[in-house]
C-alpha cells in the first residue's frame, strides 16, 4: 500500500466515524434492542466489578436462565471475547459512550477489511470505490443499531481473513505453499469463534468452495506429505484455543425441527421478508433498500467478468458469492426452516462482495472498450467519482436519515429512567427482582437491567419461580412517564387508558402501601412475599 | 528530506492521529480516548508479534486488527482467572510487549 491509501482510509474512517456515530452524538443515553442491553449488561459488570467472569452476575444470569444445558444456569451464552472488550473500552471513557464508540467502528471494519481485500486483489480504485459504498450500508447499519454486534463483528473479518487463504492456496497451487498465511488464517478463524460462531460458520463454508474452485481450475490437488502436515498442525492449534469454549456453543438450547423444504426458495437469492417478519423489517432483506437498481448491471458485470476471466483471485469472489447462495438456503438444504431468522442475518456478509462486484465491473468498461492507456486511467477515475457521488445521494441520504432519528424520543431510555435506574443501584440489594410495568418498550426495560445492575423484568401477572430467584426480594416499578408522553401525542386515547388500567392495578397492589420512590412519575414499591411453608 | 517526512509509514501515522483527532471532535474525550484505546489493545500488540512474519508490511497490520479484535479480549480474560481484570488488561499487554522483545531480539540472530 501506499501514501494514498493510508489518506483514503483516514477519509472514509472519519465520515464512517461521522455517520455512525449519528445516534449518540446529540443523545448519549444507551440505545438498541434488547440483545443490545444484555451485551451490555456483561461487559459493563466486568468491568464495574473489575472481574473477568466466568458464571454471568444474577441480574444478567436471570435472563436466559438455564440457557446452557452442559454448563447449568448463569453460564456465559458467547465465548467472553465480546463482553471483555466492552469493558475493556470503559477503562478509556466515559461507561456508555467507550461502548457504544466500539459498537459503531466495529461494526464498520467491513469497510476496511473489504478496502484490504480489494486493494490486494483489484487495485486501488475498486477498493475505494467498494469501502466508500459500505459506509452507506443498511444492512450492516440495522444489525448495529439493534445491538447484535457479536454477528456483525464476527462477520466483518471474513474479506481479511479470505485474503489469508486466498494467499496461502495461490501459494500452494503455484508449488512454493506460504503456510504462514495460513496459520494467519487459522488465527482469524479463531478470532471470529471467538466472537460469534455465525462468522466462522460462514467461512467454512467459503474457504472449502474456492478449493475445489482451485482444484478445478488447476487440474491438480496439491498435496503433499509436509502440506498436508502443515495443515494437521493449523487445525490443531485452531482446536487447542477453540476447544475450552466449545461447551458454551454446544450447550446452547434449541435443536433443529424437521419441516417439509420448499425448493422454490433455491430460485430466489436471499430470504423471503415474510418469514422473518416478526425479527427483521421488510428492509434488511430488500435488494433496493440496500442497493440501488442501477448497481445491478455492474454487480452482474463483476460476475460475468470473473466468471470468464477465471484467475485466482475471480475465483475467491465467486467462492464468497456460492458460500451466500448456499448460506441463504441452509434452510432448505437442511430441511428446516427454524433458522431462518439466524440465516436471514447472514445476509450481512453479501454487501461487502455486491459493492466489491460492483466496482470491479464498473471499473472494468474502460478496459473492455480498449481504451488507450491515459484516457483508459481517466475514465475509470471519472466513473469511480460519478459512481461515488450517486451513492452518497442516494444511499447516503437515506443511511444519513437512518441513523440520526433512530432511537429517538421515548423509544430510547430517558433521563428520568436512568435517574431511577441508578436509585435501583444504590436502595436495593444486587439480587434484587424488580418488576416493571409501563415502560414503552421491552428493550427500554431491559436497559433500565443494564444501568442499574439489577434484574429489572416485565410484570406479566405473575412472579418468577426460578429456584434462584427464592431468596430475592420483589420490587414492583409503576412506570408513567411513557406514557404521560405519549398522552400528548397521536396514542393519547391509548395511553390514557393504559394509565387508567396501571393506576387501577397499583391500587389493588398497594392501596395501603407508601412507595419507596415516587419521583418523575414513576413510583417503586416493595413486595411482600406470602411466607412458602 | 521532504521525502523522507512524507513517507508511507509517517502518513500512515498522521492518518492515526487524524482519526483520533476526529474522535476528539465527534465525541469529546471518550472519542479519542477510545480509538487510541483500540489501536492500543487491538492492533498493536498483535502488531508487535505480526512484525517478526515475512508477509507485507500492510498485511502486518490488517491482520493484526482483525486478529486482534477477539484474541486481545479473549487474552485478558484468560489472564483474568488469576487476576483482577483491569490488572489481567496491563499484565496481558506486558506479555505482547516481552514477547515482541524476544522476537525482535531473536530476528537478528537469524540473519
Amino acid at each position: 500500500m501506499k501514501r494514498k491509501d493510508a489518506v483514503v482510509l483516514a477519509v472514509i474512517f472519519i465520515i464512517a466515524l461521522s455517520m455512525w456515530t449519528l445516534p449518540f452524538q446529540d443523545n448519549q443515553l444507551p440505545f438498541g434492542e434488547g440483545d443490545s442491553a444484555w451485551h451490555f449488561s456483561i461487559g459493563d459488570y466486568i468491568y464495574s466489578a473489575n472481574t473477568a467472569v466466568w458464571r454471568l452476575p444474577f441480574y444478567v444470569g436471570l435472563w436466559y436462565y438455564g440457557f446452557n444445558n452442559i454448563l447449568g444456569a448463569f453460564a456465559l451464552e458467547y465465548p467472553p471475547a465480546n463482553h471483555m472488550n466492552y469493558a475493556l473500552m470503559q477503562l478509556f471513557g466515559e461507561r456508555f459512550v467507550s461502548v457504544m464508540l466500539f459498537r459503531a467502528i466495529t461494526s464498520f471494519l467491513g469497510i476496511f477489511a473489504t478496502y484490504f481485500l480489494l486493494r490486494k486483489l483489484y487495485g486501488f480504485l475498486p477498493a475505494a470505490l467498494a469501502s466508500f459504498a459500505l459506509i452507506f450500508s443498511l444492512r450492516e447499519q440495522m444489525i448495529y443499531i439493534w445491538g447484535q454486534q457479536p454477528t456483525l463483528i464476527s462477520f466483518v473479518i471474513v474479506p481479511v481473513l479470505l485474503y489469508a487463504f486466498y494467499r496461502y492456496f495461490d501459494s500452494l497451487f503455484e508449488g512454493n505453499p506460504r503456510s504462514v498465511y495460513l496459520f494467519i488464517g487459522a488465527a482469524l478463524l479463531a478470532s471470529q469463534y471467538f466472537l460469534h460462531v455465525q462468522g466462522i460458520i460462514f467461512s467454512a463454508l467459503t474457504i472449502p468452495i474456492f478449493f475445489v474452485l482451485m482444484v478445478i481450475k488447476h487440474k491438480k490437488l496439491p498435496f503433499s506429505r509436509e502440506t498436508l502436515l502443515t495443515f494437521g498442525m493449523a487445525l490443531i492449534a485452531l482446536l487447542a484455543v477453540a476447544l475450552p469454549f466449545a461447551s458454551i456453543y454446544l450447550g446452547a438450547q434449541g435443536s433443529s425441527v424437521p419441516d417439509q423444504r420448499d425448493f422454490s426458495r433455491l430460485l430466489q437469492w436471499t430470504v423471503p421478508a415474510e418469514p422473518v417478519s416478526g425479527s427483521f423489517p421488510p428492509e434488511f432483506v430488500s435488494f433496493s433498500s440496500e442497493y440501488r437498481i442501477w448497481m445491478l448491471p455492474f454487480i452482474l458485470l463483476g460476475i460475468v467478468l470473473m466468471l470468464i476471466r477465471r484467475k485466482n483471485s475471480d475465483l475467491l469472489m465467486l467462492s464468497w458469492l456460492i458460500a451466500i447462495y448456499i448460506a441463504f438456503h441452509l434452510d432448505v438444504i437442511l430441511g428446516s426452516s427454524q433458522w431462518l431468522g439466524r440465516i436471514a442475518r447472514m445476509g450481512i456478509a453479501e454487501p461487502p462482495l455486491f459493492f466489491s462486484l460492483m466496482a470491479v465491473g464498473l471499473l472494468s468498461i474502460p478496459s473492455l472498450i480498449r481504451l488507450p492507456a491515459q484516457p483508459r486511467i481517466l475514465a475509470k477515475y471519472a466513473l469511480a467519482i460519478i459512481m461515488a457521488v450517486m451513492i452518497a445521494f442516494t444511499l447516503g441520504s437515506s443511511s444519513r436519515d437512518t441513523l440520526s432519528y433512530v432511537y429517538s424520543g421515548i423509544s430510547r431510555i430517558t433521563p428520568s429512567q436512568m435517574e431511577t435506574a441508578q436509585w435501583l443501584s444504590d436502595n436495593t440489594p444486587s439480587n434484587a427482582v424488580i418488576y416493571g410495568i409501563g415502560t414503552w418498550t421491552y428493550p427500554k426495560t431491559r436497559w433500565m437491567l443494564a444501568v442499574s445492575q439489577r434484574h429489572v423484568m416485565r410484570f406479566e401477572g405473575s412472579f418468577i419461580e426460578q429456584p434462584y430467584a427464592y431468596e430475592s426480594p420483589f420490587y414492583m416499578l409503576f412506570d408513567y412517564s411513557d406514557l404521560a408522553v405519549l398522552a400528548n401525542s397521536q396514542y393519547r386515547e391509548n395511553a390514557l387508558a393504559q394509565i387508567s388500567q396501571m393506576e387501577q392495578t397499583e391500587s389493588s397492589m398497594f392501596n395501603s402501601t407508601a412507595p419507596l420512590y415516587d419521583k418523575n412519575d414513576m413510583r417503586i414499591y416493595y413486595v411482600e412475599k406470602p411466607a412458602v411453608s | 528530506m521532504s521525502k523522507n517526512l512524507l513517507s508511507v509509514r509517517n502518513v500512515a501515522l498522521l492518518s492515526a492521529a487524524a482519526c483520533i483527532i476526529a474522535g476528539f471532535i465527534v465525541l469529546g474525550a471518550t472519542g479519542g480516548f477510545v480509538i487510541a484505546g483500540m489501536i492500543l489493545l487491538f492492533v498493536l500488540p498483535q502488531y508487535s508479534v505480526l512484525r517478526a512474519l515475512p508477509i507485507d508490511e500492510d498485511e502486518k497490520w490488517f491482520f493484526s486488527l482483525f486478529i486482534g479484535i477477539g484474541f486481545f479480549s479473549t487474552a485478558v480474560w484468560v489472564v483474568g482467572r488469576f487476576m483482577p481484570f483491569k490488572a489481567a488488561a496491563v499484565a496481558t499487554l506486558a506479555v505482547f510487549v516481552i514477547l515482541s522483545f524476544f522476537l525482535f531480539k531473536k530476528k537478528p540472530q537469524q540473519k
